[in-house]
């Protein structure tokens, strides 16, 4: 099969993929931003991340990849019309040069991970579970029951996941997802329902508020809300994390917008922590990114970090400058390599470093 | 020049106009903030340590702060001295995050210095923190992990137990060990205010059957004190400890201020008043070991082999291999450095080394020469194998 049946099957299967889910797909929120569609179209969970769908996996091979090699077959995760699976290993070479202080460098594995979804009841009612294998060993992720309704446009979903707020960046050390706490590190437990379908995504959780540990005599409740239109999509988040110690409080905005061969991504957040008795803290986190796709399988990185910690004190804000370049040579995979300058407060170190970075990620 | 150009054209423009704007929005200066100090160039004292590394590296927005902090871990001022000293990790239970006195067996130098046994390096997505920096907060935990925050007029508590309140030992502890927040008036530690205490058997001190137990040596310096078990042997039971501070004899402070001792499960002790006992339990029960040899004897030896007709009898008659298992000497004399009859190259039993015990693969049927053992009755269970082996693995010691 020459190239340009690879493309032929590839968009048909995309399209049927389109056709069947009623909406559409991908791994990054800029991808979402270019193509006009949910994150939920590519991933399994509503709120992006985790396991490909069908359209996911597709796309991946025959529109993110510069060539397709091997069997034209396309992989779709799908192993039985039951049991779908998926998988992540992401390998890295980190070099972190801070004042004052040695540079150091280092490599491995930051994490592989590994997803399986049953359809108890295809589209209706699944069991996803998503574990980590390396490093240290397995470790759960989430692991979730996730009822649909027969429109497949509302669901609710019980067990331990990942909240959704503001853009779901792979990145964990940007400042929004560092500072808002909602990231790939933490996980909680509770109960999730929301509505997904055409231009709209809702989704309302109510958890534990225990951040993986610690039992907590109150609930974090957590709403997040987007709108997709072709060329632009705009959302806001809410969060409120009742503790006996004192409460946190976000909210947030976010949205993409497409010039050309340009995703531009935004996110604002404002968070409230009370740390002691009658004290809060109200802190400011902010991302400008924009994503220069050249052909499918080039993407060109540029953002910007903002973060004032303390509202309250004055010149005690950092900024985080990156630029990365992704490159996605065949399916399956995807080389990153980056800079990012770290620009803080002078009194710790830490918040002035330079990085950089290179990555690979195999993921099906 | 075409739609197209004049749309990358556009956006090389924005790009450069946006990037050479932002390069212009730089971090603080840091000037509402105090003047930052050299890694390790402060006290080893819990306020400095909050101060230079607590609250800049780990108190951060998103991080161990508020009522979202990961693991319920908060290290901002008013909640980490709480929430660290004398409190089982969530990541892994068995360990404190601080234990006042031995920082090596503390989880928060374990994460700071990437040695954990769970989880990444702390601080997460960020460089490590200094080793200076570290071994300051090393020293405050050698120093006994004190709060120097705490008032003077405030009494004193207990920060620590070891054994820790409320676990169920395997072993017999080799000390008692309770840290204060403050300086003691060591003489005030002694055979009647810190005691330990047997339940008698039955899991409760309300029936009047409890037994003291006496202690080697009690002892106290500045923050510590401890209650020394060396050679007393303590029974499987539940153990009560006891830290008097009401009654005749009391623990105090240097100011001859009573302990404020009432414990309801997590340190530090008291309710804020001067006066009230500590008290907290720890259950011990150690395993049964069935690798010795008068174990084996009994479970493997007698009932499997040393039937009549096999390997035992009257002195004189004709043992198989001329080997004897009827009691735990003559199996002993049968079987350690004993060459085997069969394969002369081995010995029944090599100390140490059971892959080449020839006892051992006989009974797991891997031997050149004979049948597996026991010829009648079945192989023996793999548990019972596993006590040979790990008899042999210590020494094989009569």
């Amino acid at each position: 099969m020459n190239t340009n049946n690879h493309k032929l099957v590839g968009l048909i299967l995309t399209l049927l993929a389109l056709l069947a889910s009623g909406h559409g797909a991908y791994a990054e929120p800029y991808l979402a931003v270019q193509k006009g569609m949910q994150c939920s179209s590519c991933h399994s969970h509503p709120g992006g991340g985790g396991k490909r769908t069908v359209y996911g996996n597709v796309y991946a091979q025959s529109e993110l990849a510069a060539r397709h090699v091997g069997d034209s077959d396309l992989w779709t995760g799908e192993v039985t019309k039951w049991l779908s699976i998926g998988g992540n290993l992401r390998a890295s070479f980190v070099d972190v040069d801070t004042p004052n202080r040695s540079g150091t460098s280092d490599s491995g594995f930051d994490r592989g991970t590994f997803y399986l979804e049953v359809g108890l009841i295809p589209n209706r009612l699944s069991v996803y579970v998503d574990e980590q294998f390396s490093p240290d060993g397995l470790e759960n992720r989430e692991a979730y029951l996730r009822l649909n309704s027969k429109n497949t446009k509302w669901f609710v979903t019980a067990g331990e996941f990942y909240l959704p707020f503001g853009l779901r960046l792979q990145d964990d050390s940007a400042f929004v997802r560092q500072a808002s706490g909602i990231n790939f590190a933490n996980t909680d437990r509770g109960l999730q329902g929301g509505y997904n379908a055409g231009p709209w995504s809702t989704i309302a959780s109510i958890t534990d508020g225990s951040g993986s540990g610690q039992d907590s005599s109150d609930n974090q409740f957590n709403l997040t809300s987007s709108y997709v239109q072709p060329g632009w999509h705009a959302g806001a988040s809410i969060n409120v994390n009742n503790d006996d110690a004192g409460d946190r409080e976000m909210f947030g905005v976010f949205g993409g917008y497409k010039t050309g061969p340009v995703a531009w991504l935004a996110e604002f957040d404002v968070i409230s922590d009370d740390i002691a008795p009658g004290v809060t803290v109200d802190a400011y986190a902010g991302l400008l990114e924009a994503n220069w796709t050249i052909r499918g399988e080039n993407n060109l990185k540029f953002s910007y970090d903002y973060l004032d910690p303390n509202t309250d004190i004055s010149e005690d804000h950092q900024v985080r400058y990156s630029l990365v370049w992704e490159h996605s040579p065949l399916q399956f995979f995807q080389a990153r390599i980056g800079y990012r300058l770290y620009d803080g407060i002078p009194q710790v170190d830490a918040q002035n470093r330079k990085v950089i970075f290179a990555e690979v990620h195999f993921f099906f | 020049m075409n739609l197209s150009q004049r749309r990358n054209n556009k956006n090389i423009i924005s790009l450069t106009s946006i990037s050479l704007f932002l390069a212009a929005c730089t971090g603080g200066d840091g000037s509402g903030l105090p003047p930052g100090l050299p890694p390790g160039a402060f006290g080893p004292n819990f306020s400095e340590i909050q101060a230079n590394v607590l609250t800049p590296t780990c108190a951060t927005t998103g991080c161990h702060q508020g009522a979202s902090a990961p693991l319920g871990l908060r290290l901002d001022p008013a909640a980490s001295y709480g929430m660290l000293v004398g409190v089982p990790s969530s990541e892994a239970s068995s360990v404190l995050r601080v234990t006042p006195g031995d920082p090596n067996s503390s989880y928060l130098i374990q994460k700071l210095e990437g040695s954990a046994s769970v989880g990444a390096q702390m601080p997460l997505n960020a460089p490590p923190v200094e080793q200076a920096s570290i071994d300051v907060i090393r020293q405050w935990i050698t120093d006994g992990a004190i709060d120097d925050r705490v008032p003077s007029s405030a009494p004193i508590k207990v920060t620590s137990l070891t054994p820790i309140p409320d676990t169920a030992l395997t072993a017999a502890p080799a000390n008692i060990v309770a840290m204060f927040d403050r300086e003691l008036d060591v003489s005030t530690i002694n055979m009647m205010t810190f005691v330990l205490e047997a339940s008698g058997g039955d899991g409760s001190f309300a029936e009047n059957n409890e037994t003291p137990i006496t202690a080697a040596n009690i002892s106290a310096t500045a923050t510590t004190a401890t209650f020394a078990l060396t050679g007393v042997a303590l029974a499987d039971d539940t153990y009560r400890v006891r830290l008097f501070g009401s009654g005749a004899s009391i623990v105090m402070d240097l100011d001859a201020s009573a302990l404020d001792g009432e414990f309801s499960g997590t340190f530090p002790s008291g309710d804020d008043v001067a006066g009230g006992d500590f008290e907290a339990s720890f259950s011990l029960a150690v395993p049964v070991n069935t690798a010795t040899l008068d174990a084996l004897q009994a479970n493997v030896f007698t009932p499997s082999c040393a039937f009549s007709g096999c390997h035992t009898g009257p002195t004189g008659s004709v043992l198989p291999a001329g080997m004897d298992l009827g009691n735990a000497d003559a199996s002993f004399a049968s079987l350690v450095g004993v060459a085997s009859l069969q394969q002369p190259s081995l010995q029944r039993v090599t100390a140490n080394d059971p892959e080449n015990s020839y006892l051992v693969q006989k009974v797991e049927g891997t031997a050149a020469g004979g049948q597996r053992m026991p010829l009648s009755g079945g192989a023996l269970d793999q548990a019972l194998i596993d006590d040979i082996r790990q008899w042999i693995s210590d020494g094989a010691n009569r």
